[in-house]
């Protein structure tokens, strides 16, 4: 027959493990852990860094004056 | 905004400039319930990281198998991965995790003075024997044997076809090094337990008792089936690396052409010796898996204690003092 440590034991590591798949285990509320388990918050970084890249290039870029006589783009 | 620790870096203070992804893989914490909930795994071994609970289920798992017996003769590692190959990258299959075992050298014995002993109780219990031995040791890993040696004899022989020169090349006198005894057929089972009763040499009688049990060790479970995927996956692999090298006599013909042909043995990577796929969250699959190992390992512990029953073979295995 089990003793009560070990079924506490075992209901403990199973309840561990459990919170670690559901994600509701504290260490898979990191913002690493967080951003391993959701596609959304992946995707919205992605588009994200794209933006500050993006960005980054436009205010890289120097406005040049145009030459007499062109018209602007419609 | 602070000083960082390079001039000419500025940093945000109390933001970390790097991360390293450490994350459980949930297949992983998914095996490990599986693995609780079915007994295999040791509570008591939990101490809040899946990787480390599992290494350690492994390992208990091997050790109540035989490792210790295992380690006379042979190399081996154990794997959890998810990957069926050891170099793959990509997740084929994002619900499974593979469980491998793969040969870090092949073991070694001489069988000739088995041959010897046997052939003076009966002719045909040498081959007898030597197929018990082999068609055990190979449901579960693969031997290198005189069949292999033949083999790559054959074919190093077809490669140079048409060459000039064809005498400049010298190949390994394999079938020189096998036996007569060897070419004869081997006794039925039946044939044998009756032989085996009335068998008076007592070392005779042990090595014959001890390969009937491999045998019989060797088929209590099948070995793992493995998936159309994985078999693709593991398409352009070399064939698996041998667990043992099985020769008649110290340095004879088996034996060159074995270092010979390992020269390319790690040209690709190789297929594993065993490869069961699990599916974490199923009991049934995690079960079987396991037991398969547990099948690999009985069998390749009975081999281990059969093989300190040779006579003569650990001078003529390891008389240089050398492994494969």
């Amino acid at each position: 027959m089990r003793t009560p440590t070990i079924c506490t034991r075992r209901e403990a590591v199973l309840d561990e493990l459990t919170q670690l798949i559901e994600g509701r285990h504290p260490r898979c509320q990191t913002i690493i852990a967080r951003f391993l388990r959701d596609p959304e918050f992946q995707q919205a970084s992605e588009l994200l860094a794209k933006a500050i890249e993006e960005e980054q290039r436009r205010r890289r870029s120097a406005v040049i004056n145009l030459p007499p006589g062109w018209l602007l783009p419609v | 905004m602070g000083q960082g620790s390079v001039a000419l870096l500025p940093r945000l203070d109390g933001v970390a400039v790097e991360h390293q992804i450490g994350g459980e893989d949930p297949r992983a914490s998914l095996l490990a319930r599986t693995l609780t909930e079915l007994g295999i795994a040791n509570p008591g071994d939990w101490q809040g990281g899946v990787p480390r609970y599992l290494l350690d289920t492994l390992e208990r798992w091997i050790t109540l198998h035989g490792s210790n017996a295992i380690r006379e003769q042979f190399s081996l590692h154990a794997t959890l991965r998810s990957n069926p190959g050891l170099y793959g990258s990509e997740n084929i299959d994002p619900a499974r995790l593979y469980l491998a075992v793969e040969a870090d050298a092949a073991g070694y014995i001489a069988i000739g003075p088995t041959v010897d002993l046997l052939k003076e109780v009966h002719p045909q219990l040498p081959v007898t024997f030597y197929r018990l031995l082999i068609g055990a040791l190979g449901r579960w890993a693969r031997p290198y044997d005189y069949q292999d040696a033949l083999e790559r004899v054959e074919m190093w022989k077809e490669w140079i076809e048409g060459e000039e020169n064809p005498e400049q090349y010298e190949f390994p006198d394999v079938e020189g090094c096998i036996p007569a005894e060897m070419r004869m057929e081997p006794l039925d089972t039946e044939s044998l337990r009756d032989l085996t009763n009335g068998i008076k040499d007592g070392a005779a009688r042990r090595l014959i008792q001890a390969a009937l049990d491999l045998d019989q060790v060797s088929r209590q479970v099948n070995p793992p089936e493995i998936s159309e995927e994985a078999r693709e996956a593991l398409m352009d692999c070399n064939p698996p690396l041998p667990a043992i090298l099985v020769c008649f006599r110290h340095q004879d013909g088996v034996v060159a052409a074995f270092d010979e042909d390992s020269q390319a043995m790690l040209e690709t990577e190789p297929e594993p010796s065993f490869l069961a796929e699990i599916v974490p969250a199923d009991a049934a699959s995690v079960r079987k898996a396991f037991d398969s190992l547990a099948g690999l390992c009985e069998t390749l512990a009975t081999a281990s204690r059969l093989m300190t029953l040779l006579p003569g073979s650990q001078e003529e295995g390891h008389q240089d003092g050398s492994s494969h």
